[in-house]
């Protein structure tokens, strides 16, 4: 069981996200470009997403989305359902082509990026906050969508690397 | 999505719901989680002030480049605000201890009456939606949900969720933020037009106000002869007269009275609501009494507290910054300058006061 837990997906994505949520809760905290918090763990999810496809983008939006739950105070399972949703929509690079080119990857990232923050406020008004959409919100979500986009050269390989993601699978995908 | 298999689909399907479940259960409130939320975070502890020492020169080379000009400028500024408010600084000081001292006097609570607790700012939630801040105190200091967080500048925010060794607070800025607020002793308008000229030493240009005048004796007569006389205009029961037969004197006093009502010192009441960060602090639900006195940017608000209210009374928040008066029946839209710099929190203080419904709640 522990054999299969080491060579799942999750175990290298665990320790990568703990790391971006506490760089999340410092370093981007203070760096924030149009006075913006830049969402790190969402961008890798969605370049999860263009990297290997919806489901692995849904998984690792998850994964991601928890531990984020777990380090601050938004309910659990709130930031894990936005984060899978922007995976999956990163992930329909993959209904184009299946090893998009990093900057298809950029694009759909971004696109991801952009859905997964814009989820948070619908999720909010699901969950009964009555005003959750502030007046500034069109740029958060120009915002940390362009970020996700400008990270997904770095987060995309980390993603593959992360979720044990090889040349083969891909092409083994696309036959 | 014509390349994913059923086994894939189920496998993003079953992932959303089980997001879903989970959130469900936390809403619901679920002691399990709060308990590996808090052992989580205590976790990240030592993770998170490695990441703040090794990213401390990118935020400063960061806010080097960003906020330089700002910086100077802001200091600047500072300077001269300083210089200005130093003389206003010692009346004001002055004030306030006499303020303090007739309240004591009269029995009235304070803020000082309350305890606080000060904290230290640990952490900022990471999102763009919650204003939220993490402070190093928690129920073992006495700290509860709901309980008003101040700083030297006025009403920060309040308690929103306690562990045992850490609490997070709610800024005023979320837009989930509202309290009640009054804006105390609004000034009378004075009337449009052309003052009318005072008519003699006493008049009093405002016909609001109680007028007790008491004339001297208007007429004092010393008549030859036995006489009695009552001066023109004398109020009967208000005149006396002594008659001798020698002499006699007339005294007479008019007492004019009139009596109407003051207005006491006007007491507005809203509800301040924030709006997220970088937008104005909202004080709402408000009605302008034109008689009583309109608002006036500079007007300074402050808490109203009450029985229902979590926070206690006269905790100042900020000053009147703008008003956008509405046509129809709607109040004024009022925005509030926070006196708080929520940008610079280092320290807080948790103001140990619990209304009188939650008090009674709890010993019920």
């Amino acid at each position: 069981m522990i054999a299969a837990f080491i060579q799942s997906p999750v175990f290298r994505l665990l320790p990568v996200g703990v790391i971006l949520l506490a760089l999340q809760n410092t370093l981007f905290v203070d760096l924030q470009p149009a006075g913006v918090i830049v969402q790190v763990l969402l961008a890798l999810a969605a370049a999860a997403g263009a990297a290997g496809g919806a489901d692995r983008g849904a998984l690792a939006g998850f994964v991601l989305g928890l531990i984020y739950d777990l380090g601050t105070d938004s309910p659990i399972g709130a930031t894990a359902l936005t984060m899978a949703l922007g995976g999956v929509v990163a992930g329909i690079a993959w209904t184009i082509m299946v090893d998009p080119p990093w900057w298809l990857a950029a694009v759909f990232t971004t696109i991801g990026a952009a859905a997964g923050e814009l989820a948070v406020p619908v999720l909010r008004i699901f969950i009964g906050e009555a005003e959750a959409f502030e007046p500034r919100f069109t740029r958060v979500v120009i915002v940390v969508a362009i970020a996700a986009g400008a990270l997904s050269p770095l987060f995309v390989p980390l993603s593959r690397w992360c979720l044990r993601i090889r040349k083969p699978d891909w092409k083994a995908l696309a036959e | 999505m014509g390349i994913y298999s059923p086994v894939r689909r189920r496998l993003i399907i079953a992932l959303l719901l089980s997001s879903v479940l989970l959130l469900t259960l936390d809403l619901r409130g679920n002691q399990i989680f709060d308990t590996m939320r808090n052992g989580f975070q205590q976790a990240m502890d030592p993770l998170e002030s490695a990441a703040e020492v090794v990213s401390r020169p990118i935020r400063n080379a960061w806010r080097g480049i960003t906020q330089y000009d700002d910086l100077a400028d802001e200091n600047e500024d500072l300077r001269r605000q300083l210089e200005a408010q130093r003389a206003d600084q010692i009346t004001y000081r002055a004030a306030v201890i006499e303020f303090q001292a007739l309240l004591e006097l009269n029995n009235l609570p304070s803020l000082s009456d309350y305890d606080a607790v000060t904290a230290r700012v640990i952490g900022e939630t990471p999102n763009n939606l919650d204003q939220i801040i993490e402070i190093d105190k928690g129920e073992d200091d006495g700290i509860d949900v709901g309980m008003a967080v101040v700083s030297e500048g006025g009403l920060v925010g309040k308690v929103t969720r306690v562990f045992d060794d850490r609490s997070f607070i709610m800024l005023v800025r979320d837009q989930r933020f509202a309290v009640r607020a009054k804006v105390p002793g609004a000034a009378p308008e004075e009337p449009e037009g052309p003052e009318p000229p005072p008519t003699s030493a006493n008049a009093i240009p405002h016909d609001d106000l109680t007028t007790t005048t008491t004339l001297p004796p208007s007429t004092t007569t010393t008549v030859p002869g036995a006489t009695s006389s009552t001066a023109p205009g004398g109020v009967p029961g208000s005149s006396t007269s002594t008659t001798s037969t020698t002499s006699t004197t007339t005294t007479t006093t008019i007492a004019a009275t009139t009596t109407t009502t003051i207005p006491p010192t006007e007491k507005e009441t809203g509800t301040v609501v924030g709006q997220g960060r970088g937008e104005p602090i909202l004080l709402r639900f408000v009605r302008e009494n034109i008689d009583a006195g309109r608002f006036e940017v500079g007007d300074a608000v402050m808490t109203e507290g009450g029985e229902g209210s979590l926070s206690p009374p006269d905790i100042p928040i900020g000053t009147i910054s703008r008003i956008r008066r509405q046509s129809g029946s709607a109040g004024p839209m009022i925005e509030v300058q926070l006196g708080a710099d929520l940008e610079r929190l280092s320290f807080v203080r948790i103001v140990l006061y619990q209304s009188l419904e939650e008090a009674a709640g709890d010993g019920g």
